[in-house]
């Protein structure tokens, strides 16, 4: 006989699990009932993925719930398996529980260091839920992944203004200056805080190159 | 065996038979009982064997099937009388449906016996290799049987015998040829019994656990149940299993009975309750500034003029979230503009008494006309405040300096001097630094001012209270109160550190991973130079104007409680098996009964959790809201978390890399549907959803607003206020409101646990802190009233629900008015359109009866005879706090003797229709919860009779004394719901 148990996780709302342990590399614990502990086991690849088709298929028949609960057991038993942290994430998302969207996505990121795209959907969680230091960070990670990545300077600028942080700003909007010259939303920006900065004499000659890129 | 022991087996034998044979069973011989095994189980067929002896005996016919196979087949059940089910294993193919089958059986008057395992806790499909998908059913899944049946399932296993504690173990149905022992406790499940007409044989509970007894063994009216492991006993002697339970007698027990009716919970969808029900058209409410005034009206209105140019919205403008609340607790009605919306008209300006201009910047569109336009309001006899900026020396199209600037100030009595911008540095001496009035938060820093220009005051009247001299330029005033106004230019009334210095240090740390970023997420709020109450005082002539006060009834400073929803149905991790919804209820809103919670659920989450036959959303709903010290609220459908921008969703889920986009929020759903839903399904009778909480970040728009408007609901929620050694400025304290001409959002008086708890990533424990906060809004000036404003998930945590108990019991030791959330909106709402004009030398009061507090500075003398509505007052922080009762209009008259006839000093609850002489006092009490009623007025060292009567059955009845100055104090405490009594105190003669 097979003991077992199951909580309602993914709460359709703000976050309601412990995030005490924040600096943890560790997938906040959604669970933790006597049942679930014998469902701890160590899984190979293969069945791993098996048990991913397996709540991938319960998904297609409607068992959210059911497929919840199997993904997240399975990012436990295979905390590896980056599928799973995007299914759940995106999961997640749909059901407003932010909070728990972004503990999946960060993890997912952390197992993809050098993946852009896990990054990029953090920044729009982020965004949407006005996290901007947050941003910041996911923003930065980006941008040395990709130095050039057009989306990720513009929000960096943006976000560096609604942080007051205006040499960080200066220098975005000055690299988003050689990406796009004719951007005239940065340069009209780039003017205007080169000369709150007192660098009139940089601020002149970007009034001037704005006047030339809108005509 | 002995000759004794082997005479007692013949004779349980024989009564066993006997039993079996000659107890005729009562259900139609024609029918029977179906067996349903599983095929997979390895022992099924010695388990058929044993329990169809035992049916046999009982005189059942039965049959016998796989229930894997019949739940593909559904085969025609008119033959079958009832159902046994005999399972090993816990998974089951077509787990899923399994649950839905046997509740149709049950709604077909078919008895259900449960032998051993409910054997689906498990689903299973067949994939095309032959392996199953498994996957562990939701609790409501299998509660849609086991509730109707008459049980409720909890996932709380446990196999540890020390946890347990046996409670009840009947002799026949328990303990039949095996007695039980604690060491034989080896297994648990809850199974709680959730219908009074169980019959419970066998109930064990787990130590570890609250509300956990579990009912093993029992017969529900819908059939009967023993949990697996209990059924038999192995005798390590007799080496055979000997019967827990007398199973033919329980077997007929069960079938014998005639299932009564299935109870079913109805409900239409969100979406269905909206289609059928259109939102009802309402006119806009009339606001204040729609008003004339009438004869004799005070203007309570201030118009606070912010530029859009730095703040796109409202709440951004430094004159509403800086000045906004200081202006509403001198009772002035603040009405915000953004210069590029148009300034005043005459007419417009008719209700407005003063004007207060925060600007940060010099340039403004058409800069000149709006000097022009300030002059004129000067000249009419407006009072002008302006703080930091004048916010309109440079034309913005033009670039061109105004030039009327000049005769701004000088309207204002100060000289405005136009200087060139200084090049050597200098640093003047402070001529005038008036204590008084700096210094009120923040030390303040003289040598921080960095100006160009001059404002020397020129008119002897004017009080300058900050000054500097300049070795050029003379006296430079930043700082004066004049007749006609007050200004505070510059870095003198606020400090914000340059740059934000403190704040990029903490950003930079949280961006270098140093700090939790959460810390960091939190915007400098900066604080006071000047003492804010002081200089809008003076600067607006605000000495003796009588302030509408939203703080208080009756004395008592308001407490209010509200609940968001969120959390409601989560698990909590107290004990991993109740929702964190229960704990609240339980330990909370039952326990608190003498205290009022105003709660909310989201109603569409409610909804999605169950079904007909088992709705745990819908039931722990209806319980807290049935509760008499709750008010019914919601917290929208679906929890909006960007009312205006949408929530994000994932556009390409088969698809990654995932784009994510913003979905509209259905806000007729969220907002009609909702109250539709909660008043149909969830509040009890009696009771309505009147009030909305605003989710997420309560950011609603003026659609959202009038949608609430129409449903006839108000609202709450946003501002999040909090001032304590944390947060130590006013700055941090939001308005009252947020206004969306016509409409407004009220905005509560505390922030809330998701705060404190610095968003649930800090200390779990942190609302405890509230109570400093409930503190420093108390003294000196009484700015706001108590709100205690929490989750359902704090009902997750130990720590949380201290917390929350600190605070309940914190607020059970004050002598506050304890009110539900919308008793206290209502106030709210009055307070913005109250009229007061004079009456002689006196005061006429005018709003709808709901805020029911004037507040004067110093300390007055009423004049209870010749006043009407006006039912007392007291004297708190050299102030005074006039008690009005709850018709529209009162007149206040003061005197400058002490009453001589009775008038209220403080009540904790509402009075209504007052009335005294020398020796009796009549009124109508309304609340419940602790009860104060101080009264003043009466004869000295004197005996009077005080009785509460509900519906003239005296409910309360004691005797009291006065003191020497005449006054009675009364305490007790009546029981919720809030009902109105009659209370007479009359005078005893004593012979």
């Amino acid at each position: 006989m097979r003991y077992f148990s199951f909580l309602r996780v993914i709460t359709p709302l703000c976050l309601v699990i412990p995030f005490n342990n924040w600096a943890d590399n560790a997938l906040p614990v959604m669970l933790n009932t006597p049942g679930q502990s014998i469902t701890e086991t160590k899984i190979t690849k293969q069945q791993s993925q098996q048990r991913l088709n397996d709540a991938k298929s319960l998904l297609a028949r409607g068992k959210k719930d059911a497929a919840i609960y199997m993904l997240q057991q399975l990012a436990k038993d295979d905390p590896n398996n980056y599928q799973v942290l995007l299914e759940l994430g995106r999961i997640a998302v749909e059901s407003k529980n932010w909070a728990y969207a972004i503990a999946v996505f960060q993890q997912a990121s952390k197992l993809r260091p050098k993946e852009i795209y896990v990054r990029l959907v953090l920044m729009g969680i982020y965004k949407a839920y006005q996290m901007p230091i947050q941003e910041v960070m996911v923003s930065k990670e980006v941008l040395a992944l990709e130095a050039d990545h057009i989306v990720a300077n513009q929000r960096l600028a943006e976000l560096y203004k609604e942080l007051a942080m205006l040499e960080e700003e200066i220098a975005t909007r000055q690299h988003l200056k050689i990406l796009l010259p004719d951007d005239y939303r940065n340069l009209k920006r780039l003017a205007s805080i080169l000369d709150e900065a007192g660098q009139l004499w940089e601020a002149s000659i970007i009034y001037e190159q704005n006047e030339y890129s809108t005509g | 065996m002995t000759f004794l022991n082997r005479l007692f087996t013949l004779i349980l034998l024989v009564s066993i038979v006997l039993t079996g044979f000659f107890v005729p069973a009562f259900a139609d011989p024609d029918k029977k009982i179906l067996v349903l095994y599983k095929q997979r189980d390895p022992d099924h067929q010695g388990l058929i064997k044993l329990y169809t002896d035992f049916l046999k005996q009982a005189g059942f016919n039965f049959e016998t099937k796989d229930v894997e196979k019949l739940l593909a087949e559904k085969p025609d059940m008119d033959n079958y009388h009832g159902i046994m089910t005999i399972f090993q294993s816990s998974q089951m193919l077509g787990g899923d449906v399994y649950p839905m089958w046997l509740v149709k059986q049950m709604e077909a008057g078919r008895q259900i016996l449960i032998l051993g395992s409910y054997g689906a806790y498990q689903g299973l499909i067949k994939k095309p290799d032959g392996s199953f998908v498994e996957w562990n059913e939701l609790t409501q899944t299998i509660n849609t049987f086991f509730y109707p049946f008459g049980l409720q399932f909890y996932f709380a296993f446990t196999g540890d015998s020390s946890k347990l504690k046996l409670h009840k173990a009947d002799k026949q149905y328990a303990q039949f040829q095996a007695p039980i022992t604690q060491q034989q406790l080896n297994y648990y499940q809850l199974y709680k019994s959730v219908n009074s007409k169980n019959k419970i044989f066998f109930e064990v509970e787990r130590k570890d656990m609250v509300d956990s007894r579990s009912a093993f063994n029992v017969i529900t009216p819908f059939g009967g149940m023993i949990l697996e492991g209990y059924a038999l006993s192995w005798d390590k002697e007799k080496k055979q299993n000997m019967q827990r339970v007398d199973f033919p007698a329980f077997m007929k027990q069960v079938f014998n009975q005639k299932s009564p009716n299935v109870t079913t919970i109805d409900y239409k969808t969100h979406e269905e309750l909206v289609a059928l029900n259109p939102l009802p058209e309402r006119d806009p409410p009339v606001t204040i500034a729609d008003q004339k005034l009438q004869k004799d009206e005070i203007p309570r209105q201030v118009l606070m003029l912010y530029k859009k140019s730095e703040a796109s919205h409202l709440e951004e403008a430094v004159v509403y979230n800086r000045a906004g609340v200081i202006l509403e607790y001198l009772g002035l009605v603040p009405v915000y503009r953004a210069v590029e919306d148009g300034l005043p008209n005459k007419e417009e300006m008719q209700g407005i008494h003063a004007i207060v201009t925060w600007h940060t910047s010099h340039y403004m569109q058409d800069a000149q006309a709006y000097g022009d336009w300030l002059i004129k309001q000067i000249e009419n006899g407006k009072k002008v405040a302006i703080l930091e900026n004048y916010g309109a020396t440079f034309d913005a199209k033009t670039q061109q300096k105004v030039d009327n600037q000049t005769a701004v100030f000088a309207a204002l009595g100060i000289e405005y001097v136009d200087r060139p911008i200084r090049r050597e540095e200098h640093i003047p001496k402070v001529r005038i630094f008036d204590k008084s009035m700096l210094e009120y938060e923040h030390a303040f820093l003289p040598e921080n001012i960095t100006y160009e220009d001059t404002y020397p005051s020129v008119r002897p009247e004017n009080q300058v209270f900050f000054s500097f001299n300049d070795k050029a330029y003379g006296n430079v005033d930043f700082g004066i109160i004049t007749a006609n106004g007050g200004v505070s230019l510059e870095q003198t009334p606020f400090y914000f550190p340059p740059h934000d210095n403190e704040r990029l240090t903490i950003v930079n740390k949280a961006i270098a991973g140093e700090i939790q970023p959460e810390i960091a997420e939190q915007p400098t709020i900066g604080a006071w130079n000047i003492n804010p109450y002081k200089f809008f005082s003076q600067a607006l002539s605000l000495d003796s104007f009588p302030a509408a006060d939203v703080t208080t009834l009756n004395g008592s400073r308001i407490f209010y409680a509200h609940i968001d929803g969120d959390g409601l149905t989560s698990i909590s991790l107290i004990d991993k098996a109740h929702l964190a919804g229960t704990f609240i209820f339980e330990d909370i809103l039952k326990v608190y009964a003498d205290i009022p919670t105003t709660v909310s659920v989201i109603t569409k989450n409610v909804e999605r959790l169950g079904n007909k036959y088992h709705h745990p959303g819908i039931l722990l709903s209806r319980n807290i809201f049935q509760l008499d010290n709750v008010e019914v609220a919601t917290h929208s459908a679906t929890h909006p978390f960007d009312w205006v921008g949408g929530d994000p969703y994932v556009t390409t889920p088969d698809d990654y890399p995932y784009k994510i986009a913003y979905r509209e929020q259905n806000l007729l759903e969220e907002i009609w549907g909702s109250k539709l839903f909660s008043d149909n399904y969830l509040a009890p009778s009696g009771k309505k959803t009147n009030i909305l909480f605003w989710s997420g970040a309560t950011n609603p728009d003026q659609n959202a607003l009038e949608i609430v408007w129409r449903a006839g609901m108000h609202n709450l929620n946003g501002g999040d206020p909090r001032f304590d050694e944390k947060n130590p400025s006013l700055a941090n304290l939001s308005p009252y409101t947020l206004s969306y001409p016509p409409y407004r959002q009220y905005l509560t008086s505390a922030q809330n646990d998701y705060y404190y708890t610095l968003f649930l990533t800090g200390d779990w424990g942190g609302q405890k802190e509230l109570i400093k906060h409930f503190e420093k809004t108390e003294s000196p000036h009484r700015i706001y009233p108590m709100n205690l404003y929490y989750h359902f998930y704090s009902g997750i945590k130990h720590e949380s629900m201290a917390a929350l108990k600190s605070i309940y019991d914190y607020i059970r030791k004050q002598d506050s008015a304890n009110i539900f959330t919308t008793q206290y909106v209502e106030i709210a709402e009055d307070f913005y359109r109250t009229h007061i004009g004079r009456e002689g030398k006196g005061y006429w009061i005018e709003n709808n009866g709901f805020l029911r507090t004037l507040r004067l500075n110093g300390l007055h003398q009423v004049d209870m005879k010749r006043s009407k509505g006006i039912i007392g007052y007291s004297h708190h922080d050299s102030q005074t706090y006039v008690h009005m009762d709850g018709r529209k209009r009162r007149l206040l008259h003061f005197t400058n003797q002490k009453p001589t006839q009775p008038y209220i000093i403080q009540s904790t609850q509402f009075i209504d229709e007052f009335s005294s002489s020398k020796d009796n006092v009549d009124f109508l009490y309304r609340g419940f919860g602790n009860t104060l009623l101080k009264i003043g007025g009466l004869h000295a060292n004197a005996v009077y009779q005080m009785t509460f009567s509900k519906n003239d059955k005296p409910i309360i009845d004691k005797q009291l004394m006065t003191n020497k100055q005449g006054e009675l104090t009364f305490r007790s405490h009546l029981k919720a719901p809030q009902l109105t009594y009659s209370v007479s105190l009359k005078k005893r003669v004593l012979k």
